[in-house]
């Protein structure tokens, strides 16, 4: 049976559906040939998988928002950034609901005075933090609102923020700049924090937020030279979800990482282990393999939205979703190419020829 | 690291005296680095030679051949226009080394003289026969990089990819001591286990690698390099082969072929030259060719795969030259 076919028969996901058809196109699905269909010793193959991971968050996770007399706007949150592009994302929900651009907003974390952060772990940062800073920035704003307000003549429900400035929604003409509306404010700072404890409810005793959580559907294009037992990746089409995308070049950024990690554990990362002595004999990068430039394959991402309404931003985490099914596609596209099915990683090319000779012997 | 005192000589002569006991010679200090680091390798004082002039020279004469000095760096061997037209086995072996920031630095002497990467001679803790141990690691441990042929006593693979390269084409050394100067088939200033277990090469302590010579290439003489890597970016190849068959009309008047990768020192492929030399090439015979000389290797647990895999690339790299 096709494999796209056995997946539309068992996987009730309707997003994992909406991911196969939109990766099928993508890919090409359709010109798949049975396994090992190419005459010399250079073989193609295709192959997918899917993968879901937990609408994780972490309910500690808090943040402050601050705004001083000055103009100035910051975020506080003992959150760290790890790769993930977490203070590009708060910066964003902040300036958003403040009306200013991102670069207008200060983002301090990653120090255990401010308020409580996340862990960096489960692919949780996304879903807790941001719902937290809108939430903070939506608090600190009343404030400012109900302050300028008067100077206004206005109703503090009857302002909005937009476009670096305070206007009201009854009268287009009665509008003040953010900076000269912070002028107006009677202390030197004001500030709101927000935290996800109470928020929104959750499925799971961990913070599992829905029953079949997010994911995506990988399609892998491997080339296997069944001389040498080198596996080429060539090509990976990834399509994803992860609720509300708040940065999409970051997040294309951080598909893009997990399936060139995924490549990795497929074809190269094996922690040796000597069997004699238990010393670990590849402690360096020079012996523990990673993939490298010239083995990272032309990767192409597509997202899909699937909103939950879980959060004041319905964002949800994306780091180890993206990098669940590339090894089992490039090992599906394997045996596409060879008709032999490699059941180890990594597939290195002693694996390959072994799983070769014992296919002919 | 342990203490050591760091001098530069002006000429050879002068690296040879500065060449105390304890002493060693310092060109690139790439794997010198490497060494010292692990405690592999504890030299009292370094001698630079980078300081000397006119080491890093590349010479060709129609008839004679090439003249390389040791400091030439491998990046500039493989950009060399020289090298690439007349040499290429050497200008492909040498593009294909490490990387970018390693070939700028690391100078053809120091690539030939290197110490091999076998995991068990690298580790400090592993103290293996070679280091003067008793044993080798490699022998029941994880060898699914190690040489499939000599490999008795030490299992290492020689690390050199200019060294399969060079042998080839029947690549000379000139050596300088204080004794004066003398010339060595590369083919012989490497050594297997067996003759030395703790040294690759025949150099002496006040000894200097001074010249690398190549010969003329025959006209009618073609050329087929490959580096078979688990990866193609930085990585040390699971199979190298370094071919060159000499034609006379349709048939081969001549072949030297060299395995890097598969034994301690680069290994000739006798066995295959015998049956190419004086045939009309095709796909069987280079095929056979190559299994005549993989019927004498000795495998060991996890490098079988080795066996197929230079059958395969030794059988591309007859075919590639020949055509």
């Amino acid at each position: 049976m096709d494999p796209l076919e056995l997946r539309e028969k068992i996987d009730i996901s309707e997003a994992r559906r909406a991911e196969r058809k939109i990766g099928a196109e993508k890919f090409g699905w359709s010109y798949r040939k049975p396994p090992n269909s190419d005459p010399g010793p250079i073989k193609r193959g295709v192959g997918l998988a899917q993968a879901t991971w937990g609408r994780n968050m972490n309910r500690g996770a808090q943040c402050e928002v601050r705004i001083t007399h000055d103009g100035s706007v910051e975020i506080l949150s003992a959150v760290q950034d790890i790769g993930g592009g977490i203070k590009t994302a708060l910066a964003q929900c902040v300036a958003e609901e403040l009306g200013l651009k991102a670069t207008d907003v200060a983002v301090r974390i990653g120090d255990t005075n401010y308020p409580q952060g996340c862990n960096s772990g489960g692919s949780v940062t996304t879903n807790s933090m941001t719902p937290v800073a809108r939430n903070a920035a939506y608090g600190v704003k009343q404030k400012l609102l109900e302050q300028v307000a008067p100077a206004m003549g206005v109703q503090a429900d009857d302002l909005t923020m937009a476009d670096g400035k305070v206007v009201s929604k009854s009268d287009a003409n009665k509008s003040m700049s953010f900076k000269a509306a912070a002028a107006k404010l009677n202390v030197e700072q004001i500030s709101a924090q927000a935290a996800r404890q109470g928020d929104f409810p959750v499925d799971g005793p961990r913070g599992q937020q829905g029953p079949n959580g997010l994911g995506g559907v990988q399609f892998a294009e491997v080339t296997v030279d069944t001389d040498t037992g080198v596996i080429k990746v060539d090509r990976v089409v990834a399509v994803h979800d992860c609720g509300r995308p708040i940065n999409p070049l970051g997040l294309v950024s951080q598909i893009n990482g997990g399936v060139i990690q995924g490549v990795s554990y497929a074809l190269y990362e094996n922690r040796i282990l000597d069997r004699q002595t238990g010393i670990m004999v590849n402690p360096n990068l020079e012996e523990y393999k990673i993939v490298g430039s010239r083995e990272t394959p032309k990767i192409e991402v597509h997202l899909i939205e699937q909103l939950w309404g879980k959060s004041s931003t319905d964002a949800a985490g994306i780091g180890e979703p993206s990098n669940i099914a590339t090894a089992a596609a490039v090992a599906n596209a394997v045996y596409n190419a060879i008709g032999v099915r490699i059941r180890e990683l990594p597939m290195t090319p002693a694996v390959v020829l072994k799983a070769l000779s014992e296919k002919n012997a | 690291m342990k203490n050591f005192e760091w001098t530069s000589a002006s000429s050879v002569e002068e690296a040879i005296k500065l060449t105390v006991k304890g002493a060693a010679i310092k060109a690139g200090g790439v794997d010198c680095l490497d060494l010292m680091k692990e405690h592999l390798f504890e030299p009292t004082r370094l001698v630079d030679i980078n300081s000397i002039k006119d080491l890093d020279y590349i010479k060709d004469d129609p008839k004679d051949g090439a003249k390389i000095g040791p400091l030439v760096t491998i990046a500039k061997l493989a950009e060399d226009p020289v090298i690439s037209k007349r040499y290429p086995l050497l200008a492909e072996a040498s593009l294909r080394i490490a990387t970018p920031q390693i070939r700028n630095m690391a100078t053809l002497g120091g690539n030939l003289l290197q110490r091999p990467r076998c995991w068990y001679f690298r580790n400090e803790l592993t103290f293996c026969r070679k280091k003067g141990g008793e044993k080798c690691y490699a022998q029941e441990g994880e060898n699914q990089y190690h040489a499939i042929f000599g490999n008795g006593l030490c299992a290492i693979v020689h690390p050199s990819g200019t060294a399969t390269a060079l042998v080839a084409y029947g690549a000379k050394l000139e050596i300088t001591s204080s004794q004066g100067k003398r010339e060595i088939d590369l083919e012989k200033f490497f050594q297997p286990p067996s003759v030395d277990l703790h040294r690759e090469n025949i150099l002496q302590p006040g000894e200097v690698v001074t010249e690398i010579r190549i010969p003329a290439p025959p006209d009618n003489a073609k050329s087929h390099y490959i580096k078979q890597g688990e990866k193609e970016s930085f990585d040390w190849p699971i199979c190298e082969i370094a071919c060159v068959i000499e034609k006379d009309g349709d048939t081969c008047k001549r072949a030297s072929i060299v395995l890097g990768a598969a034994s301690p020192v680069p290994y000739r492929a006798i066995e295959t030259e015998k049956m190419l030399k004086g045939q009309k090439i095709d796909a069987t015979l280079a095929r056979n060719a190559a299994k005549a000389t993989l019927k004498n290797a000795t495998p060991l647990a996890l490098n079988q795969y080795k066996v197929p895999l230079f059958e395969n690339l030794m059988t591309r790299a007859i075919l590639a030259a020949n055509s």
